[in-house]
């Protein structure tokens, strides 16, 4: 759906992008997932037509990205990083001028239709200027799913969302890419462990990897930290599993809970709780820690800050 | 082409909801409001002694067209700049709508907006034609607009 080759976009002396080579099917959710400054907003502007590449080629649905930049936009449904909106208009009026533009049948059903998906259909009639942050952020994205495109980029759609909302926009996403492809980017990492099948890491126009949220955590992650909570005093304990096998380090927290790490081949946790359990103490909790992708994404970026510097 | 009418048509329900457009339209109106009713004035003082002298648009005209000299960049310069501030021209830049057809539309709203104040100034003419025997200068009239 998404093949990108090469692509390098230069501001000035700048690079923005740098060759950066990625693909994303139909039926798949990939996040974008990079600090700020990363070119991520980059790339989607030039998925979505609005600056053409400095070198390099994109197709979006089997379109070239350049050469047929219409038919790429009206398979595009494109949520910028600062949402587009008129605030003189309302949510109705609004979304029916961005279908007649996109020449939709029946404006005003699927302007909707496309409310209702973002829970707005109650303030149809309220001038967008009087929204808030997150239900601006539902118009803007009521507005990329009102053609309901083949294609869907949504630059940072959660952001400025409360809880509850992100839950709702999260399940619109999900929803959207069972069948369709959605390239979103963030820089929460929770979310794209959320939301994406794949995520793709990019820094200073670099990718610097690409796996499943899940792979990414097991990959980095050589060892196996968990945490265990007994019930009163937790005095000797930390002896007791430092003897499991396979146990690297033990630690006290001030909570009173203990923390230990075991390499990744060897699972100690049955050991560990019957080791527990045989000295007497009751056994609570026992949870693991696992390295967030926050952590990963600090160890993958400062890895290629590191490489620059080496090279 | 619909969609150059499409943006034409936002961009024209646009100026009736800023005040910027009723302000320039006020003072448009407001100025040649004054002249043409100090040059009704002067023409009746001197009805007189005017020899045959018959009041005609000009004195509007001429001053029209110096205003919109003023008004039209006042009016027009946030068409594409307010966009782009609001980041709606992201918008508008990635819909499947060409470069030429977002210049034409938004040419098109702006130059109905104007050929709407042309049209309440119409009534100067019209005040000035029942004032008049037997009428005015119809063709200067028509060749103003």
């Amino acid at each position: 759906m998404i093949r990108v080759n090469g692509l390098t976009k230069d501001y000035g002396a700048r690079r923005a992008i740098d060759n950066l080579t990625f693909d994303a099917e139909q039926g798949e959710i990939v996040g974008f997932l990079g600090p700020n400054g990363a070119g991520k907003t980059t790339t989607m502007r030039i998925l979505t037509g609005y600056m053409p590449p400095t070198d390099g080629t994109a197709t979006v649905a089997g379109y070239d990205v350049v050469e047929e930049s219409l038919e790429v936009r009206r398979r595009v449904g494109y949520l910028p990083e600062t949402v587009p909106l008129y605030n003189d208009m309302t949510a109705l009026e609004y979304l029916k001028f961005m279908a007649s533009l996109r020449r939709i049948p029946d404006t005003e059903q699927r302007a909707y239709e496309s409310l209702e998906a973002v829970n707005l259909e109650d303030r149809a009639d309220s001038f967008i200027g009087t929204f808030s942050k997150g239900m601006r952020q539902r118009v803007g994205l009521a507005q990329a799913l009102i053609h309901r495109p083949e294609v869907l980029i949504l630059d940072e759609p959660t952001i400025g969302l409360d809880p509850a909302q992100i839950v709702e926009i999260r399940n619109v996403i999900r929803e959207i890419g069972k069948d369709r492809t959605v390239l979103l980017s963030t820089h929460i990492l929770s979310e794209a462990q959320h939301m994406c099948d794949r995520v793709l890491i990019i820094n200073k126009g670099k990718i610097v990897t690409e796996d499943t949220p899940e792979n990414l955590q097991s990959r980095l992650v050589g060892s196996q930290r968990v945490v265990l909570r007994v019930r009163g005093d937790s005095d000797g304990l930390n002896a007791r599993i430092t003897k499991v096998k396979g146990v690297r380090t033990v630690e006290s927290k001030p909570d009173g809970s203990v923390e230990f790490e075991f390499g990744a081949g060897e699972d100690a946790r049955p050991q560990v709780a019957k080791a527990v359990v045989q000295g007497g103490y009751e056994l609570l909790e026992m949870r693991p820690v696992g390295m967030s992708l926050e952590e990963i994404f600090l160890e993958l970026t400062r890895e290629t800050s590191d490489d620059i510097k080496a090279s | 082409m619909r969609n150059i009418w499409i943006i034409a048509k936002r961009e024209f329900d646009h100026y009736f909801i800023s005040p910027i457009a009723y302000v320039v339209a006020f003072l448009i109106l407001l100025t040649t409001g004054i002249i043409f009713a100090i040059n009704i004035y002067y023409f009746i003082q001197n009805a007189l002694q005017s020899f045959g002298q018959v009041p005609d648009i000009s004195p509007i005209t001429g001053a029209f067209g110096f205003l919109l000299v003023l008004s039209i960049p006042a009016v027009t310069m946030r068409t594409l700049a307010d966009e782009a501030r609001m980041g709606t021209l992201e918008l508008l830049l990635t819909a499947p709508v060409r470069d030429f057809e977002l210049v034409a539309g938004k040419w098109l709203g702006s130059f109905l907006f104007i050929l709407t104040i042309v049209a309440v100034s119409l009534v100067y003419p019209i005040i000035l034609n029942g004032l008049v025997s037997p009428g005015i200068d119809q063709q200067l009239v028509m060749s103003s607009i």
